[in-house]
């Protein structure tokens, strides 16, 4: 067997196999010009979604937690009901679901049972945010409740809604 | 044949995949990323990890609406609205309470008061140390400066550009002390002051607008600036402009630190009407409007107003004015219920029929109690306005 003066084809790599030089170069060519393309699609992506925006944080802070009384306490500025059972808190949002108008907190007559009725168009709301008459598509929302790190303030995140049912516990 | 176009191609291909690379990177870990890790272990250390979590991230910012202001800040200065972080140096300090009492954070944001770049979010420009930025912060380097003797005296400059009305400033001691010697000095005399003063000086109104180019600061031998200028103007002002007749009134430093403060401070602002002390934003009514208002809301008809009958009906005899009177007088509704309905009033309150039976279940759901204290208050209401009709016709009884 004499050695011919060619060389031997590039062997096609496999894994666990040294790959030869060719190849190496190719693929590196193939990954950088891969690289070189991705690159900037991924940064003109990123460019869409804004560091900062003009507008009213959606994260309001509504005062320390002691000063809720128990049940339903209305926020006029924000459009909520917070409720409080001794720790555990939950939101509601007074925004009916119709066409937007502000529900407001009646009471049934005997077991003195949190409602909310809608003054526009007259849907209605159990306590818990269920709509049962009127014209109102889908239930109250529930808005997510958070305690603010810094100064250990209740704040709403007008944002976030939550499932049904949603509690806050302190 | 060695083709030297691929070689090129190549290479300005790996330098532009190089500079997308740079870009992410400093996109990634912008100047205020540092400040923001060491904040966060800082309150792991000192609260535990649950609140250290709760720490935000990325680009903080205050949007003031009004001023068309956005104040980037708090980016870095994380701790300003945390309680307990008093005593860690900055970036980090709490904010002192008592300003922020009658200026929160997300009212006032941070400029209207400090100075520098809202914008900015690199050290240099936030803090307004570039050129062409002409509202530095005002922080203990510039007070050095100038030799004050109290480290934060630069910052109540500030105070005076919304408070220029206000004779006493809470906490802004040098600016009290400024404008109470322009009174005992009588500037007024020679300069016109806020509209008011002589004629023989300059009007000071709104010296603080006049350009530094302005100045003619070749005698002066401390700094050369507005503030330099005025302070040793003052002192001596016959040094600084030769042909003036403004006496030497004999200030010490502390006086003329604090009257130049004062002078300086005098110029225009942008802070919006509804940030400014004193500034009344919203209707007042007369007083006949406020009387009849309280008369609806607490007088002996108030449930009307309450339950929001008043919307559509009158309840004349209790001063009850519907705006729109959608619906009859109720000061006759006792007369009036028989008449349309062919009931009477406490009947047609407890089973209403027509448009009530719907208002009456729909919008203005009223209990079995409260119908009748409807009844009782409606009865009040007609004995009353049977009485007023009755002194009309000259005090003869129906």
């Amino acid at each position: 067997m004499s050695e011919g003066p060619e060389r031997p084809p590039t062997p096609p790599s496999s894994p666990g196999e040294p790959i030869g030089r060719r190849a190496l170069i190719a693929r590196l060519g193939v990954g950088l010009a891969g690289a070189a393309m991705a690159a900037p699609i991924l940064m003109s992506g990123r460019s869409l979604v804004p560091n900062a925006l003009y507008e009213a944080p959606r994260k309001v802070k509504v005062g320390p937690p002691d000063h809720f009384a128990d049940g339903p306490t209305f926020l006029k500025d924000q459009r909520v009901f917070v409720f409080r059972e001794g720790k555990v808190f939950h939101c509601l949002s007074a925004v009916c679901t119709h066409l937007g108008c502000t529900v407001q907190l009646m009471r049934k007559e005997r077991t003195q049972e949190v409602e909310f009725h809608c003054p526009c168009h007259g849907s209605r709301y159990r306590g818990d945010g269920t709509n049962y008459a009127g014209p109102a598509p889908r239930p109250l929302d529930y808005l997510r409740l958070e305690l603010a790190p810094d100064d250990a303030q209740l704040v709403v995140d007008l944002a976030r809604t939550e499932d049904k049912g949603w509690r806050f516990t302190l | 044949m060695f083709r030297y176009d691929r070689i090129l191609l190549a290479a300005a291909g790996l330098l532009a995949l190089g500079i997308c690379v740079a870009v992410a990177w400093e996109d990634a870990r912008p100047g205020y990323a540092p400040y923001q890790e060491e904040f966060k272990s800082l309150v792991e250390e000192r609260f535990g990890p649950e609140r250290a979590a709760a720490v935000p991230a990325g680009l903080q910012q205050i949007w003031l609406e009004g001023a068309e202001r956005v104040d980037r800040c708090t980016s870095c200065h994380m701790g300003v609205t945390w309680q307990g972080l008093d005593d860690v140096p900055q970036p980090f300090t709490s904010h002192p309470k008592a300003p922020l009492a009658h200026h929160p954070v997300e009212r006032f944001g941070c400029t209207f008061c400090h100075g520098g770049q809202g914008y900015a979010t690199e050290l240099p420009a936030a803090h307004g140390w570039v050129e062409h930025w002409e509202e530095p912060l005002l922080d203990r380097h510039l007070s050095a400066d100038y030799r004050f003797r109290d480290p934060l005296a630069f910052l109540q400059f500030r105070c005076n550009l919304c408070h220029r009305f206000d004779r006493e400033i809470e906490g802004a001691p040098y600016i009290n002390r400024g404008k109470r010697l322009i009174e005992q000095k009588g500037c007024r005399a020679c300069h016109v002051i806020n509209g008011r003063g002589g004629a023989i000086g300059p009007d000071l109104t709104r010296v603080g607008e006049k350009e530094p180019e302005q100045y003619d600061y070749s005698r002066l031998t401390s700094l050369p600036t507005l503030f330099g200028w005025q302070i040793a103007h003052l002192q001596n002002p016959k040094s600084y402009s030769p042909e003036t007749v403004m006496p030497d009134f004999g200030f010490n430093t502390e006086d003329a630190q604090a009257i130049a403060l004062v002078l300086l401070s005098w110029r225009d602002t942008d802070v919006p009407a509804e940030l400014l002390p004193g500034a009344i934003l919203r209707d007042v009514p007369t007083p006949e409007e406020a009387e009849r208002e309280r008369v609806m809301r607490e007088g002996e008809g108030r449930f009307f107003v309450e339950k929001g009958c008043f919307i559509c009906h009158d309840v004349s005899s209790f001063g009850i004015v519907s705006a729109t009177k959608i619906g009859p007088d109720l000061a006759l509704a006792v007369e009036d219920a028989p008449r349309r309905f062919g009931r009477t009033l406490d009947d047609f309150l407890m089973h209403p029929s027509g448009t009530m039976e719907v208002v009456l279940s729909k919008q203005i759901p009223l209990t079995e109690d409260e119908r009748r204290e409807a009844f009782e208050l409606l009865k009040k209401a007609y004995e009353k306005h049977m009485k007023e009709q009755g002194a009309q016709d000259g005090g003869k009884p129906r």
